[in-house]
């Protein structure tokens, strides 16, 4: 194990853990310095983080979890909300939309989708970071991307 | 028109904009925050030919720019000249050298472990980052029969030796014996800069080694032992030393100098000797008392004691009948005493403190 391949797998994944922390409801400002303290953390254990079935997830879950943490911390009467708060205007764009559907997907659907697609996690790794069978991950995404077809069917007309 | 598949893959806008080099700082930092409750148990043995001595190596050599030597291309032997090692006698010794460490490293944690269940201060394997295989030492050299090496790596360091047997001196090769030893690092923040200054001896020969604090500077370090110097080289912010067998190195210090020639740390004063000569009244053994206020004093080999006198210049002083001791017990007397205070003179760690 070296440095060069941990430099390599965090070049390689740093945009998509961003993006699936995200997209799991994180506030894009928490988020950034949360993935980049569990990506901190990864290489500070990188022998065994580098064996999990995917490292990517291991840092997308100890940024929620740091972030569940500091949620706590700072603001004791709540409790993570299961519908994130809306995306700052200044990433408008399709982008931005499309980021913002996600979010506002039930918790399992949203998990899923970031898996799948921002993780790019095939079925089986995602029904097993989540516990869940994976014909759940295939129903799950299923009625997702049907959710977010229909929302974003007017967007700018990208959609199929 | 896309699909909403392929938009969420290529889905591009956030970017995580920190520099790995960043990333590998805070990760290291984090290591060594975990590893600073370790280390007090967690200092390896570091064995010289059966003399068992204790090294660590200091936090600067985790530091995230060299926390992770590429693997040393150029080894150097104990005089700082090229190896005498070949290409592939360095890839034998890294072969055996650091799997043998390894294999210890999880030896000594599952003992741990199995001893202790609750202990905190055991290195888990799995928390550190191996030393990648193929990796040469930055120290390495053949000399009769011996051969040694030193190894760096990020979380420990290896120390590794191998000597000619009858069997292997017949076949002509003994690196098959290579046996390394792994050394856990410490911080010295929690230890101070000199205070893994490790030596030993045994076998047919001692040795030296000093980690040297990165802020001073470091570039010319002599030990010292009963009066004698010994040059050190400076390697990898190590000074190390490698010679016959000098005997009981425990009374060993050192000098070490700065790039301006500076001197940065002087050698500890030798503690003063039991030293004895025959007279026409008997054998006259005394020891100088230093600064000690010491209010009685006695000299002792075994069960026998033998009361002394103190003079004006403070110097222990005691009279023993010709005969009563042997040549050999009286190169063996000891002093003990009590000051005022009635503390020992003498510490009573783990060893006799006399009668």
């Amino acid at each position: 194990m070296t440095r060069d391949e941990f430099t390599e797998f965090y070049v390689g994944s740093k945009d998509r853990c961003l993006r699936a922390a995200i997209a799991y409801g994180m506030a894009p400002d928490r988020a950034e310095e949360a993935v980049a303290e569990a990506f901190a953390r990864a290489w500070s254990r990188w022998p065994s983080v580098r064996s999990v079935d995917s490292p990517r997830a291991w840092v997308v879950r100890t940024a929620i979890n740091a972030d569940i943490s500091w949620w706590r911390k700072h603001r004791r009467e709540l409790i993570v909300p299961d519908a994130p708060e809306e995306l700052p205007r200044d990433d408008a764009g399709f982008d931005h939309d499309l980021l913002e559907a996600v979010r506002r997907l039930p918790p399992r659907q949203r998990q899923v989708v970031a898996l799948r697609y921002f993780l790019d996690l095939d079925a089986e790794t995602t029904g097993h970071e989540l516990g869940i069978a994976r014909g759940t991950v295939s129903a799950t995404l299923h009625h997702a991307l049907k959710t977010l077809r229909l929302q974003l069917a007017d967007t700018e007309g990208m959609l199929s | 028109m896309n699909d909403i598949e392929t938009l969420l893959r290529t889905s591009s806008r956030q970017t995580l904009d920190l520099p790995a080099a960043e990333i590998l700082r805070r990760g290291d930092r984090m290591r060594r925050r975990r590893r600073t409750g370790k280390v007090a148990a967690a200092v390896a043995a570091f064995s010289v030919a059966g003399v068992m001595a204790y090294v660590a190596i200091p936090d600067r050599l985790i530091d995230s720019d060299v926390a992770t030597p590429a693997p040393e291309k150029h080894p150097v032997d104990w005089s700082g000249e090229p190896t005498n090692l070949t290409p592939e006698e360095l890839d034998e010794l890294s072969d055996r050298c650091l799997e043998s460490a390894w294999q210890e490293l999880r030896f000594e944690y599952d003992t741990g472990r199995k001893l202790v269940p609750e202990a905190d201060n055991l290195v888990d394997p799995d928390d550190v980052e191996r030393i990648p295989a193929g990796t040469w030492p930055f120290l390495a050299e053949k000399r009769g029969a011996t051969t040694k090496a030193i190894f760096d790596g990020t979380d420990y360091g290896v120390t590794c030796s191998a000597t000619a047997s009858t069997l292997t001196s017949v076949s002509g090769h003994h690196l098959a014996s290579a046996s390394g030893t792994p050394i856990v690092w410490d911080a010295f923040e929690q230890t101070g800069p000199w205070e893994h200054f490790s030596r030993g001896s045994g076998g047919d020969m001692s040795e030296f080694i000093l980690p040297l604090p990165e802020e001073l500077n470091v570039t010319k370090v002599v030990f010292t032992l009963r009066g004698k110097d010994i040059p050190a080289t400076v390697v990898n912010d190590m000074a190390v030393a490698w010679t016959e067998n000098l005997g009981n190195v425990a009374s060993a210090s050192f000098r070490a100098y700065d790039a301006d020639g500076k001197l940065v740390h002087d050698e500890a004063p030798e503690p003063p000797t039991v030293e004895w000569t025959e007279t026409a009244e008997g054998i006259r053994v005394t020891r100088s008392l230093g600064n000690e206020t010491v209010e009685s004093a006695w000299f002792w080999v075994g069960e026998q004691r033998f009361d002394a006198t103190i003079t004006e210049a403070n110097v222990a002083v005691a009279l023993i009948p010709t005969g009563t001791l042997t040549t050999d017990q009286l190169d063996r007397l000891q002093i003990q005493g009590l000051s005022p205070e009635g503390l020992s003179m003498m510490g009573c760690t783990g060893g006799p403190c006399g009668p």
